[in-house]
């Protein structure tokens, strides 16, 4: 049972990808622009998170209230997510009010009036929410380590919402640029998953785009990020808190590289499969430190990282750091077992058809193979791809990628250095 | 869906959904954490732990992997009424997953390394729910409401409890609860139903039923005055909570109160399993207009669970940096008094109404929500609830969602909490 979406193009360049299923009586819509947080003018890190929280506060025609009303009284959520590259807004909404929802988020894409009371309000929200961010030790932890990992301004760097300075900075007519100079057709992909007719929503789409012409604009690079030499580490102590969390990583391979299924196979049996893999056997199942261990591997335009996250008592956080260690230096030493490879692949596999049941689980696939350009049969092509990996070429992903001596660790919570590394 | 039961008590729901070439198989206990008594606080959500740990025909070494390998995700949960399990894999590996649900029923292990090694897994978990203010507060405050029923203490437990229990403590309470008297099994799916009963008959029919389970019948007295705590500690933000004791799942002030939390903060739906994955739609709902909409606060939520006794309606507000908690508890409890000045209209009943039924199709999106569903209400109330609520949501009317307001939204019946942060 493969997906088969039906992808079409618009006069005016906006991607169309479309999905009938008819599990119920709903459809998931995404959009997908090109104008992630890389496009932060420099030195203005969270101007594209600032825009994300008010785009949909007003348009040329439609008031935050109006726009309240339509939402609300279909029962419908928009969630609405910044990445590095990809700038998101997506909801579910009944099939009955597929063509009035898809009128509003084209609305809201092409023609917001980002308000200036609105744009207040919502600073004072992002304050808030960097405020939380700054007492949580899994956050702390967790984006120190991409700043540890890419430094010096580097886009993956940044922090996404920005900090309070920058936030109170930002003005209207910074946000009105931005949208300006990003948003338009060429970078647009929709795509609309569920119990709607593809010919009836194609044509519903070329309707509420027909009158968005812009040219594409120029497209945003990615500097190539260093890779560390030494290992590093960083400790913030926070007192107040009752367990501490480890973010330890690595920069990885780009999305594009060939080498991808091999790092994500890696990946998978090293810090994923059956609650964390080899990192969960021993730091949760066999020494009980952990309630939560496990590696997470974003492969991206740029190398991405790969990311070990734990949280632990901070009795144990030494002894975690050094398990982290152990299982990188025997992993790299004597690799996977042909058994643990068979595992994870099977895992991965076999999961596909779960991972593909909800329409928006599907939205969202068909999003990342259209961003990556992994071609509308990769759900058919996935398992083969898959298949190919020899143990020989996972092994070498592990020798060239892991190694505790350029690991950037970062340890939050209630711990204090004791020894020098 | 249909329901049968085996001799030895065992229920059985099975649905048959032919969408996708899966199998979700979900297997509900009636025990929680209102089963425990003092010194045994955390007791059913440990024993769910051990419960993944190795059977007599699942050695320990073979549970990794044992329905990853079928492409399958497995998991549990443990809350106040309930323990559930559950398995989602291809259609194909459903004997699998009752194999592995009949031997958890009545063959794990319980070995003395691993219940040491999980309770510091546990207090791990504990100390991490800690760190977050807002969970802090929300484990306190209903730590307050409550003064008799069990409903009040959290379900992770007390961390000198989680200390001091003994392997045999965990294992006594394993095999009190879990028996088939006392479980019900959900299937749904890729399945034939008579055939899938077949199996469950052979996984099953051969484990004996337990003794009939003596609960405890404690009932919370109802409050008399308005009850208050202050958290201070180290931290960035300032939360607030009111917490009020609400009714039941068959209560019929249960309906009414869905609807004024959805027009006081936006329709949640009634699956605890999927629903908090999506934020309510709520911009116009009338909380948020009076402290976000004001810049009091950042956030704010309602909170209403399907429970076997009377829990709590929460309302959570994540107060604004630069905003008192003063000026915020003002403008909730302000807005909740206007409810008797300006009560719910019917505008604002219809579009609760229609957020409900939108929230209950979104609900019933996969073989595994709709499993959690069937089992879930069966554990608390009855199945019956699942096909009823759409019925009952409709039938509710303003002047069922103006008593209920009046009785429950009372001052006298609520606890305000503070996270005052220093």
């Amino acid at each position: 049972m493969s997906l088969n979406p039906v992808r079409t193009t618009l006069d005016n360049g906006v991607t169309l990808l479309v999905k009938q299923a008819t599990t119920t009586p709903a459809v998931a819509i995404s959009f997908s622009i090109r104008a992630g947080s890389i496009a932060d003018p420099a030195g203005m890190s969270g101007q594209t998170w600032l825009l994300s929280r008010v785009i949909d506060r007003g348009t040329t025609t439609r008031s935050a209230a109006d726009i309240s009303e339509e939402l609300d009284s279909r029962g419908i959520t928009l969630t609405i997510i910044v990445t590095r590259h990809l700038f998101s807004i997506g909801c579910r909404c009944l099939s009955e009010d597929f063509e009035a929802v898809l009128t509003l988020l084209a609305d809201i894409v092409m023609s917001p009036s980002l308000p200036a009371d609105e744009i207040a309000m919502r600073k004072g929200e992002i304050i808030t929410s960097i405020r939380q961010d700054d007492d949580n030790p899994a956050i702390r932890a967790s984006e120190t380590l991409m700043t540890l990992l890419y430094p010096d301004g580097h886009p993956y760097g940044r922090k996404t919402k920005g900090t309070i300075d920058l936030v109170e900075q930002s003005s209207r007519d910074q946000l009105l640029r931005l949208h300006a100079d990003r948003f338009a057709p060429s970078e647009l992909t929709m795509a609309i998953v569920g119990d709607v007719d593809p010919v009836y929503a194609a044509d519903a789409a070329a309707r509420v785009f027909a009158d968005w012409k812009k040219a594409a604009p120029p497209a945003l690079s990615v500097p190539l990020p260093v890779v560390a030499k030494e290992r590093r580490r960083v400790v913030i102590p926070m007192m107040n808190k009752a367990q501490a969390d480890i973010a330890y990583g690595f920069v990885s391979i780009a999305r594009s590289d060939p080498a991808y299924y091999a790092y994500w196979l890696m990946n998978v049996a090293f810090g994923q499969y059956a609650i964390g893999g080899r990192l969960g056997d021993s730091i949760r199942e066999r020494q009980g430190m952990a309630y939560y261990v496990s590696s997470a591997l974003d492969a991206n335009v740029a190398r991405g990282p790969l990311a070990i996250r734990a949280g632990v008592s901070p009795a144990n956080v030494d002894r975690a750091v050094a398990s982290i260690d152990e299982e990188i230096v025997r992993l790299v030493r004597e690799g996977l077992t042909a058994e643990e490879l068979d595992e994870s692949r099977q895992y991965l596999i076999g999961s596909i058809p779960r991972s593909l049941e909800t329409n928006a689980a599907i939205a969202n696939f068909l999003q990342v193979a259209q961003f990556f350009g992994l071609g509308l049969d990769y759900d058919v092509r996935l398992p083969d791809l898959l298949r190919a990996v020899t143990l020989d070429a996972v092994n070498a992903a592990a020798r060239q990628l892991l190694d505790p001596e350029r690991a950037s660790v970062v340890i939050a919570g209630p711990y204090e250095d004791q020894v020098i590394e | 869906m249909r329901a049968t039961r085996l001799d030895n008590g065992l229920k059985v729901l099975i649905q048959e959904e032919h969408t996708a070439p899966l199998a979700s198989v979900w297997c509900w206990y009636k025990v929680g954490s209102k089963d425990e008594r003092p010194g045994l606080t955390g007791v059913s959500h440990w024993c769910e732990h051990m419960n993944f740990k190795g059977t007599t025909n699942i050695p320990r070494d073979q549970v990794k992997g044992i329905i990853e390998k079928y492409g399958g995700a497995w998991n549990g949960y443990t809350w106040i009424d309930q323990t559930t399990y559950l398995e989602t894999a291809t259609s194909a590996a459903l004997d699998r997953m009752l194999f592995i649900e009949s031997e958890r029923m009545a063959s794990c292990l319980y070995h003395p390394d691993d219940c040491d090694s999980e309770r510091t897994v546990i207090i791990s978990e504990l100390q991490g729910g800690e760190n977050d203010p807002d969970q802090l507060l929300d484990q306190e405050l209903t730590a307050t409401a409550f003064k008799a029923h069990p409903y009040g203490h959290p379900t992770i437990g007390w961390l000198p409890d989680l200390q001091t229990m003994t392997r045999d403590d965990l294992f006594g309470y394993y095999r009190r609860f879990y028996v088939p008297n006392n479980a019900t099994l959900v299937i749904v799916g890729d399945v034939d139903t008579d055939a899938a009963l077949r199996r469950v008959e052979h996984h099953f029919g051969g484990i004996q039923p337990g003794p009939a389970i003596e609960r405890l019948r404690t009932v919370e007295p109802p409050q008399t005055g308005e009850r208050r705590l202050t958290l201070r500690q180290e931290a960035t933000t300032a939360y607030l909570k009111a917490g009020y004791h609400a009714p039941s799942a068959t209560d019929p002030n249960f309906y009414p109160l869905l609807i004024l939390d959805a027009v006081l903060t936006g329709a949640k739906g009634l699956n605890l399993w999927s629903s908090f994955r999506v934020p309510p739609p709520q911009r116009s709902a009338r909380l948020y207009v009076a402290l976000v909409e004001r810049g009091l606060a950042s956030s704010v939520s309602g909170s209403l669970a399907a429970t076997e006794d009377p829990f709590l309606y929460t309302l959570s507000v994540t107060v604004n940096e630069g905003a008192s908690l003063a000026s915020a508890e003002a403008a909730l409890l302000e807005a909740l008094a206007d409810l008797e000045r300006r009560p719910v209209t019917e505008a604002e009943l219809a579009k609760a109404k229609a957020q409900l039924r939108a929230r209950i199709v979104f609900d019933n999106d996969s073989v595994t929500n709709i499993a959690h569903q069937l089992g879930y209400y069966e554990t608390i109330a009855s199945v019956d609830l699942v096909a009823e609520a759409p019925g009952r949501i409709a039938a509710v009317t303003l002047e069922d969602v103006t008593t209920t307001a009046r009785t429950v939204l009372a001052p006298s019946n609520r606890t305000v909490g503070w996270f005052e942060p220093q």
